[in-house]
């Protein structure tokens, strides 16, 4: 495919009834010499959709996003960019662009420059790049500070104007490398929503690579979780969180208490040997390499919040015997942590106006057993 | 509160030899900078303003200027001056930015290793270096050698004595001084802005020059002040390679000291050079900031 910025194919030029994502990976592999970065990783973003791709450092998902860009050459596997193959294709010819986490401003440049230099390389005419760096700037509410300098904005503000200088082009995809990873803390919450309602005004695709599962889960529609370059599962942030396929995204996102035990059944409700107990649970994840015939190792997660602590043992078959050994009051709730059987260390959370336990105090656990989710695999 | 009323003293006797030692620091580049050029400087201006030819008494006179900035050879000298130098300048930038930019982006492993062999053919003699042109240059020569050879020409061509003679010297004598400058300026340059540009579509003749030469001014400048401006009044090169075409104003100058023992008109010529040097070098001063100011 030979475009350039100014002749990318438009929806329209698409055959009706074929809506093809506007991003594929196709078995994309990435080695560094002998380091395989990105091993084998297929994904799918449609368009107007906020992709994550979330995982700790090294995972792979920046080299992930700089094949996307085009910083990067797959070693094997295809990207398709709106159906058509774009491995080729180098970085000032893709309809992508890219939001760098240190910013990546022309220092030298006022704001209206540097938003500016897209629409001047693709030669539109001077009122039409005049109106187009106008709006972005408006888009990401920067328009008063059109002649200021990078060096005299804040970091915030001057994120803000590498969104515009993105936006400004109308890619087919708005590629963000943890765009807010230099900002303090509530400042990163403030542009986590103005992120979000920048993306859905415009209605690009967002890819946005982040360490931060909080930051992936307040603003996807969907996440892939990565670790050692492969991904680990792709799905809705509730999705991800509750019905985690392997014990890294369960252990990844959020906290998880992970009980270890034997497969018992699988369908039709699954059920796991704990012990002496054998508890139900709702669901069960598991990656296609991974045993789930009766007797395999598996997990059962229980999440903090499902569990509910009983100072006598309560109705029902599940009960477990536990000891308190720290409450820490959180605001919203009590953060208890646990002590259960075989010393395994379980953390509940409980309402905030749970009063009355002490460190020392025996207990017992209950659950819904529907909320209960089993992972397969051993440790 | 002990450890306060024990500070506080400490810091005041600090301040004091603080202040002593500064003075003392400050003195000895203070005291150089007087004895060895302000007062030898305002020797010659004294000089440049006074009847001091070999018959002159010394009285005060605006002649050595009227001559200087006058008579057509002075002229024409300058002129020489100026065209050897700008040209050896504009072949030097041309031979260093490339090489600084590859030394600051892509030499990898090899970036130490080649600014160290850089230093040192800089550490070469300048004499042996001259001479050794002008055995290659010669009738004799290499050069000339090599052309013949192939058969490119028949007759031995006159390199040697000539401005292009000294164009070749001046540029290729100072190589690592017009390198280093541009190489620390790159070397600042945030990758990421380069990536930036492609990923907003540049080209790389357009990263050249909206991204990499306004951001590498100051090395431009510095490599300017460092080697265009000694350029202007270098003495050896003309001396040993130029001959009568390749003549420049230091020679003049040395001519006019040495053989002809007109100090007066000698002492001018050397402030009309410092003159052309200091706007130089103030023309390249404003046209970076107006490059980096300008949309």
């Amino acid at each position: 495919m030979k475009t350039t910025p100014d002749e990318r194919p438009e929806l329209s030029d698409l055959p009706d009834g074929a809506p093809s994502p506007a991003l594929e990976l196709d078995h994309v592999t990435k080695r560094f010499g002998e380091v395989t970065a990105v091993d084998d990783v297929s994904l799918q973003v449609a368009r107007g959709e906020f992709f994550s791709l979330l995982g700790p450092s090294g995972c792979g998902k920046t080299t992930t996003l700089r094949m996307l860009a085009g910083f990067e050459e797959p070693t094997a596997g295809r990207l398709l960019l709106d159906g058509v193959d774009a491995t080729q294709v180098p970085p000032f010819k893709r309809p992508t662009n890219l939001v760098f986490q240190n910013y990546a401003l022309f220092p030298h440049m006022s704001v209206y420059r540097n938003v500016a230099f897209g629409p001047r390389r693709a030669r539109l005419a001077k009122p039409e790049i005049d109106r187009r760096v106008r709006e972005a700037l408006r888009t990401v509410q920067m328009d008063e500070m059109v002649d200021r300098m990078p060096a005299q904005l804040s970091g915030g503000q001057q994120q803000r104007v590498g969104l515009a200088r993105a936006l400004v082009n109308d890619p087919l995809v708005l590629l963000l490398d943890e765009p807010l990873g230099a900002l303090d803390l509530k400042l990163r919450k403030e542009m986590q929503i103005e992120l979000k309602r920048i993306q859905r005004e415009v209605g690009i695709s967002f890819v946005y690579v982040t360490h931060d599962q909080e930051e992936a889960m307040t603003m996807s529609d969907r996440i892939a979780v990565m670790s050692d370059g492969r991904v680990e599962q792709v799905g809705p942030p509730r999705e991800i969180y509750f019905h985690p396929s392997t014990r890294f995204v369960a252990d990844f996102i959020g906290t998880a208490n992970m009980l270890p035990g034997t497969l018992e059944r699988a369908t039709p409700r699954p059920e796991v040997r704990i012990g002496d107990l054998v508890v139900a649970a709702g669901s069960i994840g598991a990656r296609s390499d991974v045993s789930t015939d009766t007797g395999a190792p598996v997990w059962l997660m229980l999440r903090p919040e499902i569990l509910q602590l009983h100072r006598d043992r309560p109705a029902g078959d599940v009960a477990v015997p536990v000891v308190v050994e720290d409450l820490t009051f959180q605001g919203a709730g009590v953060r208890a942590d646990l002590r259960g059987p075989a010393d395994a260390p379980i953390v509940a959370t409980l309402p905030a106006d749970a009063s009355g336990w002490r460190p020392g105090d025996p207990g017992f656990l209950s659950w819904e057993p529907a909320r209960g989710h089993v992972v397969a695999g051993s440790a | 509160m002990s450890a306060t009323d024990a500070g506080a003293p400490r810091v005041r006797s600090g301040t004091t030899f603080g202040r002593r030692s500064a003075a003392a620091v400050l003195a000895s580049p203070v005291l150089t900078l007087l004895v060895l050029f302000a007062a030898p400087l305002a020797y010659l201006t004294w000089v440049s303003f006074s009847e001091a030819d070999i018959t002159g008494d010394g009285s005060f006179t605006f002649d050595n200027y009227a001559e200087v900035l006058g008579e057509p050879i002075y002229r024409s000298v300058f002129l020489d001056t100026i065209v050897i130098s700008f040209t050896a300048m504009a072949i030097l930038f041309v031979i260093a930015f490339p090489l600084a930019a590859f030394l600051a982006f892509r030499a990898g492993k090899w970036e130490i290793p080649m600014l160290l062999a850089l230093v040192l053919t800089d550490e070469l003699n300048p004499l042996i270096r001259l001479y050794a042109w002008q055995i290659v240059m010669n009738k004799e020569g290499v050069i000339n050698k090599v052309l013949q050879g192939l058969g490119i020409v028949d007759e031995p061509i006159t390199l040697l004595f000539t401005k292009t003679a000294v164009v070749v010297v001046l540029a290729t004598g100072s190589l690592a001084f017009v390198v280093i400058p541009i190489y620390a300026a790159l070397k600042t340059v945030n990758r990421n802005l380069i990536e930036a540009a492609r990923d907003l579509g540049a080209s790389w003749v357009t990263i050249l020059r909206e991204i990499l030469l306004p951001l590498s001014a100051a090395g431009f400048i510095a490599a300017i002040i460092i080697v265009f401006v000694p350029m202007l009044s270098d003495f050896a090169s003309p001396a040993v390679v130029g001959g009568r075409e390749g003549y420049m104003i230091a020679s003049l100058i040395e001519e006019e000291f040495n053989a002809r023992g007109n100090w007066g008109v000698g002492s001018a010529l050397s402030f009309v050079i410092l003159a052309i040097s200091g706007v130089m070098v103030w023309v390249s001063i404003r046209i970076s900031k107006v490059g980096r100011l300008g949309s």
